[in-house]
């Protein structure tokens, strides 16, 4: 979509609540100060906007801010350089081997060369073409003793590579055999979250036959699952592209909500945890999910919340349509959130961008 | 000039921006939201660096002002 100078004055007066007229005055004011300073010479910055300045050939230029290209560039926010290594040149390989085969040491060995008169340098011009045939001579016994050596090592290197292909499928399969064993040892996490009747029902049963024990937690089992499929997490993790997978979430929300509550007293104005502070919503927050539906990002929101940490949910319409995101965390300036996104548990911690507060 | 208008300019573009919306002013010139794909970049050092994709603001502007003047 295309915002005229018109659509501009009127979303200014809308985010001011300044007359039309002033606000017309004001951006003319700006452009001209901003043509004013471009012509003296000088560029003129607004900050955490950008640059405009008079380039070389006299052209009107902007180069936006860091803080400005992060934020319109979020999608891809932690995503950096790579480099990348050289491409292999094919033709090196053969060189090397003739340059091998030139060095032939076993003749060095065994003939006095050494202690030969080395020849003046027209000595040299003489016998050099009468010396060549007999040193290619030499090269052919070598090279076939090298291309030997080569396929016996490389005969070696297969059956170590072939024991080490075996000997990883043996511990593999041990590795199965073993978890497979544990996890028919271990209680299941759903059990653990039976209601304290029915684990008075199951010792009960216990008691009177040991066989009657898995009969009696499988339905509870199935029970929690049951429920659990219900709530709206599984759509989360459906329409939520930073969701976390349910094992990285801490699963232990007792100590993050102890914290809060400590520290709600007494924190600090910016921070990740705590409770959100209507003084610091002038700053910048990290945002973990987007969901198109307001309910799920309550869910979300209430899930980090019961996390420990300060929590805000708004919409912004993108492209026409409205996402809901949640964020955490309220700090002063970019550097500080984006410092504060390596304290996130995985995914969070690569998954995230980062935005100015906006409360609806 | 008030700042709570250069807040609300700042602002504003921003939100337009993220939006992928342009922004033309009339007198300054015209703000556009270009997708930059990953590509390769080589130094002078040979070092070769795969840059990831960005988008980013591009501004074109008729003004043209002669340093002479």
């Amino acid at each position: 979509m295309k915002i005229d100078k018109q659509k501009l004055v009127e979303l200014l007066v809308e985010k001011t609540r300044m007359e039309e007229e002033e606000v017309r005055s004001q951006l003319d004011q700006l452009i001209e100060r901003i043509i004013g300073a471009a012509k003296r010479g000088k560029a003129l910055e607004i900050r955490e906007f950008g640059l405009f300045y008079f380039d070389e050939s006299g052209e009107l230029k902007f180069d936006p801010s860091d803080e400005l290209s992060t934020e319109i560039s979020f999608k891809y926010a932690g995503m950096k350089p790579v480099e990348l290594k050289p491409e292999r040149d094919t033709s090196f390989p053969e060189a090397e081997e003739d340059d091998l085969e030139d060095f032939d040491f076993l003749s060095d060995i065994n003939s006095d060369d050494s202690n030969v008169y080395p020849g003046t340098e027209e000595e040299k011009g003489v016998f050099a073409d009468q010396e060549k045939p007999a040193e290619k001579k030499k090269s052919i016994p070598l090279k076939s003793s090298k291309f030997q050596a080569k396929k016996r090592s490389g005969s070696i290197l297969w059956v170590f590579a072939a024991i080490l292909v075996v000997a990883a499928l043996v511990l593999a399969y041990l590795y199965f055999i073993g978890s497979l064993a544990t996890t028919t040892q271990q209680p299941s996490p759903a059990v653990t979250q039976v209601e304290p009747e029915a684990l008075n029902d199951m010792s009960e049963d216990d008691q009177s036959s040991s066989a009657g024990e898995s009969n009696d937690v499988q339905p509870s089992e199935t029970e929690n699952q049951g429920q659990e499929s219900e709530t709206p997490e599984a759509e989360i993790e459906i329409e939520s592209s930073v969701e976390p997978p349910e094992d990285i979430i801490p699963s232990d929300p007792a100590e993050p909500a102890r914290e809060t509550e400590v520290s709600s007293e007494e924190q600090p104005l910016y921070g990740l945890q705590g409770s959100v502070m209507e003084e610091a919503n002038n700053g910048y927050s990290i945002v973990l999910h987007s969901f198109p539906e307001e309910a799920n990002a309550r869910t979300a929101a209430e899930e980090l919340t019961r996390q420990g940490y300060r929590t805000i949910v708004n919409s912004r319409t993108v492209a026409n349509r409205t996402m809901w995101r949640v964020s955490v965390g309220q700090f002063e300036t970019l550097q500080d959130a984006q410092t504060a996104t390596q304290n996130l548990p995985a995914p969070y911690n690569t998954q995230n961008f980062i935005q100015r507060i906006q409360i609806n | 000039m008030e700042s709570t208008f250069i807040i609300a300019f700042k602002e504003v573009l921003r939100e337009q921006f993220i939006e992928q919306n342009t922004v033309e002013i009339d007198g300054l010139g015209q703000f556009e939201v270009k997708h930059r794909e990953q590509h390769q970049k080589k130094f002078e050092s040979g070092k070769v660096v795969l840059m990831p994709p960005a988008d980013v603001v591009e501004f074109k502007s008729n003004i043209k002002y002669s340093h002479e003047d």
